[in-house]
C-alpha cells in the first residue's frame, strides 16, 4: 500500500509540475503585458519606455523564463504564491478567502449526490419493472442532460423567487452559525448535486443489477436472510466499488461546475476569483488558483484509487 | 492511472467488430426514444439552417414598447430585456450553439481519432507514451481545463470551441485506441499485413471502417457534452461575445432580470439545452442498440 501511495503521489506531483510549467508559460499571453498596462498602479496609463522598463524590473519580467519559473516554484512550495497584479493582495490570502466557499458547496454537494443517487439506484435495480423505477430512469436521463448552472437558475426561480424559502445570492461563513451557513449553500450545492446524482444513480443501478445476479446473493436469500439485509449489506458493499470510482470522477466535474454555479448565486468562491482574474488578465492569481485546483484533483484521484484498493482487496494495485 | 472504469458513462463501448449491419437505419428508428430524438434533432437543425430565410424572424429587431413582455399570439415566448423576440433569439442562438458544438466535436475527433488509431494499431511504446499524456489530460475537471485554455486564448467563441475540443479529445482517443487494439490481431488484419498492405492502408481501409460504430456513438455523446460546456462557458462570459448569442449567453442575459421578466425568458434556453442534450444522449443509446450490444447503463 505504501509503495502504491508513494508512486501515486510522485505521478501526481509530476502532473502538477507539468501543469504549472504550462500555465506559467502560457498565462502571460492571456492578458496584456502587465508592464505595458501599468498594472499595479491600478489604472491604464500611457507609459514611456523607461517607465515600462522600470515596471518590468519591479515585476521581475526582465529575467529569463526559467529563472522566473524557478523563483515562482520555490516560493510556491513555501506557500507564497505571489501577489495579485491589481490590488496588491497576496494570492494566497485571496485563495484562503475564497476556498471555504467552494469547499462548502462542494462538500455539501457530494453528500447530497451520494444520498440521492444510492437509494434511487438501488431501488431501480431491486424493482426494475416498477413504475417508480421507470420514473427514476426518466428523471436521471433528464438530470444528466441538465447543466448544473441551469439547474441552479431553476432553483433560484422556484425556491427563492416564487416560494421565498431560501436566499438567492450570497454566502454566510460557517462561523456565523450552522443554519445560516447551510441556508446560503443549500441551493448551490443542490444545483451541483442534481446532475451528478443523476449520473451516479445510473451507475449505482447498473452495478446493483449486476451484483444481484451473483450466486452469493442467491445463496444469502436462499438460506433465509431477510431480503433487506442481503440488499443493503451484502449486495450494496460490492456494488459500491464501481460507484466510488465514478464518484471520484464526479468530484472533478463538481469542481468545474462550481465555477458556473458560483456565478449563478454570486458566491465569492474560487470559481468567481478565477473568472475575475481571467477577465482582468491577473495571471499570478490565475496561476495560484490553477495550482490549487490541480492539487485538489491530484489528491482526489489518489484517494479514489486508494479507496478502490481498500474496498476490493482482490485488486492488487500494490 | 489504474481507473478501472471508463471516465464517463459509455465511453468504453464494447461492440462486436463488424460493419454496420444491413437495415441499420430502420433498426435505429424502430426504437421509439431514439427515433423521436432523431426527428427532433433534424427539426432543430433544419430550423437553424433556414432561420435567415424566414421572414419576420429577426433576432436583432428591437421593439422598445414590448420590453420584457410575456408570451402573446405573434410572439410565443415574449420579449427579452431590450424588446427582442425570444423565439427569434432562440432560433438564431441555436445556429451558434450547434456550430460551436459541432466544430468542437470535430476538433476532438481530429485529435483523438488519428492518435487513437496509431496508438491502438502499433501498441508498444508509442501507445504507452500517448496514453500517459491523455491520462493526464483526462484527470482534469473538464470545465476547469476549458477555462484555462480560454484564459490563455482570451474569451471568445473560437477559443471556446478549441477548448471544448481539447477536453473531449481524450475520450475519442480512448475509444478508438481500445477498438483498434482489439482489431489488430484479427485474422483479416494479419492477412492484409501478410499480403503486403502498408500500415497506413490497413488503418484507413480495414481498421477505420470497422470502428465506425463506436465512433458514431462517441460523436453523439461528444455533441451533448460540447453543448453543455459551451453553454456553461458562454453563461460565465468566456464563450460567445456580444452581439452574437448562444443558448448559454441568452441565459447569462436573462439572469439579471429573473424577478421581473416573464418566465419564458429564462426557461426557454434551459428547456432547449436540456431537450437537445437529452436527444443526443438518447440518440447515442439508440445507435449503440442498432449496432448490436445494448448498453444497460
Amino acid at each position: 500500500m505504501i509503495t502504491f501511495i508513494v508512486r501515486r503521489a510522485a505521478t501526481g506531483l509530476l502532473v502538477a509540475l507539468m501543469v504549472s510549467l504550462a500555465v506559467f508559460a502560457l498565462a502571460p499571453l492571456a492578458g496584456e503585458d502587465p508592464s505595458q498596462s501599468g498594472a499595479g498602479a491600478g489604472q491604464v496609463l500611457r507609459l514611456s519606455k523607461e517607465e515600462v522598463d522600470a515596471s518590468r524590473r519591479r515585476l521581475g519580467l526582465d529575467r529569463p523564463f526559467f529563472v522566473r519559473y524557478g523563483d515562482w516554484l520555490s516560493n510556491a512550495v513555501q506557500g507564497n504564491l505571489g501577489t495579485s497584479l491589481f490590488r496588491g493582495q497576496k494570492v494566497s490570502d485571496a485563495i484562503a478567502d475564497a476556498l471555504p466557499v467552494t469547499a462548502s458547496i462542494a462538500a455539501l454537494a457530494l453528500v447530497l449526490t451520494v444520498s440521492i443517487a444510492v437509494p434511487l439506484g438501488v431501488f431501480a435495480a431491486v424493482y426494475p419493472a416498477s413504475v417508480v423505477s421507470r420514473g427514476i430512469l426518466a428523471a436521471t436521463a433528464i438530470g444528466i442532460a441538465s447543466p448544473s448552472f441551469a439547474v441552479g437558475l431553476l432553483l433560484v426561480q422556484v425556491v427563492s423567487l416564487e416560494l421565498g424559502w431560501l436566499p438567492a445570492v450570497g454566502f454566510k461563513p460557517l462561523g456565523s452559525g450552522l443554519a445560516p451557513w447551510l441556508k446560503s449553500i443549500l441551493l448551490p450545492s443542490a444545483a451541483l448535486a442534481i446532475p451528478a446524482a443523476a449520473a451516479l444513480a445510473r451507475f449505482a443501478r447498473a452495478a446493483m443489477l449486476e451484483v444481484l445476479q451473483r450466486d452469493y446473493v442467491r445463496t444469502a436469500i436462499g438460506k433465509g436472510l431477510p431480503r433487506s439485509t442481503v440488499i443493503w449489506k451484502h449486495a450494496l458493499k460490492n456494488a459500491l466499488v464501481p460507484v466510488v470510482t465514478v464518484l471520484g470522477l464526479e468530484i472533478r466535474i463538481l469542481l468545474g461546475g462550481s465555477v458556473a454555479v458560483e456565478a449563478v448565486f454570486a458566491l465569492p468562491g474560487l470559481g468567481s476569483l478565477a473568472l475575475k482574474s481571467i477577465l482582468e488578465g491577473d495571471y499570478p492569481m490565475l496561476l495560484g488558483i490553477v495550482m490549487i485546483a490541480v492539487t485538489v484533483v491530484v489528491v482526489v484521484n489518489m484517494l479514489v484509487d486508494m479507496s478502490y484498493a481498500l474496498l476490493n482487496p482482490k485488486i492488487r494495485v500494490l | 492511472m489504474t481507473t478501472p472504469l471508463s471516465p464517463a458513462a459509455g465511453t468504453h463501448v464494447e461492440l462486436a467488430p463488424g460493419r454496420a449491419p444491413a437495415g441499420f437505419v430502420s433498426r435505429l428508428l424502430a426504437q421509439p426514444g431514439p427515433a423521436v430524438s432523431a426527428v427532433f434533432l433534424a427539426c432543430v437543425l433544419a430550423m437553424a439552417l433556414v432561420a435567415p430565410f424566414i421572414p419576420g424572424l429577426d433576432p436583432n429587431e428591437v421593439s422598445l414598447s414590448n420590453v420584457l413582455e410575456g408570451p402573446s399570439w405573434g410572439h410565443w415566448l415574449g420579449y427579452d430585456n431590450i424588446g427582442r423576440d425570444i423565439v427569434s433569439r432562440l432560433v438564431f442562438a441555436s445556429r451558434v450553439s450547434l456550430t460551436a458544438a459541432a466544430v468542437a466535436m470535430l476538433v476532438a475527433l481530429a485529435i483523438g481519432l488519428p492518435l487513437g488509431l496509431v496508438s491502438g494499431y502499433f501498441a508498444g511504446r508509442l501507445d504507452l507514451a500517448l496514453s500517459r499524456v491523455f491520462d493526464a489530460l483526462i484527470a482534469f475537471p473538464p470545465l476547469v481545463l476549458a477555462i484555462v485554455v480560454v484564459a490563455v486564448l482570451r474569451p471568445g467563441i473560437v477559443p471556446a470551441m478549441i477548448a471544448i475540443g481539447i477536453i473531449n479529445a481524450p475520450t475519442f482517443y480512448r475509444v478508438v485506441r481500445s477498438a483498434a487494439l482489439d482489431l489488430r490481431s484479427e485474422t483479416y488484419i494479419e492477412a492484409a499485413r501478410v499480403a503486403g498492405a502498408s500500415s497506413t492502408r490497413i488503418m484507413l481501409r480495414h481498421v477505420l471502417p470497422n470502428i465506425r460504430a463506436v465512433l458514431l456513438v462517441q460523436i453523439a455523446l461528444t455533441m451533448s457534452s460540447a453543448i453543455i460546456v459551451e453553454a456553461s462557458l458562454s453563461f460565465i462570459g468566456l464563450g460567445v461575445q456580444l452581439p452574437q448569442a448562444s443558448w448559454g449567453s441568452m441565459l447569462r442575459q436573462a439572469t439579471s432580470y429573473m424577478g421581473s421578466a416573464p418566465l419564458t425568458f429564462v426557461l426557454s434556453p434551459i428547456v432547449t439545452i436540456v431537450a437537445v442534450v437529452l436527444a443526443f444522449n438518447t440518440l447515442s443509446d439508440g445507435l449503440r442498440g442498432a449496432f448490436g450490444r445494448r448498453d444497460t447503463r
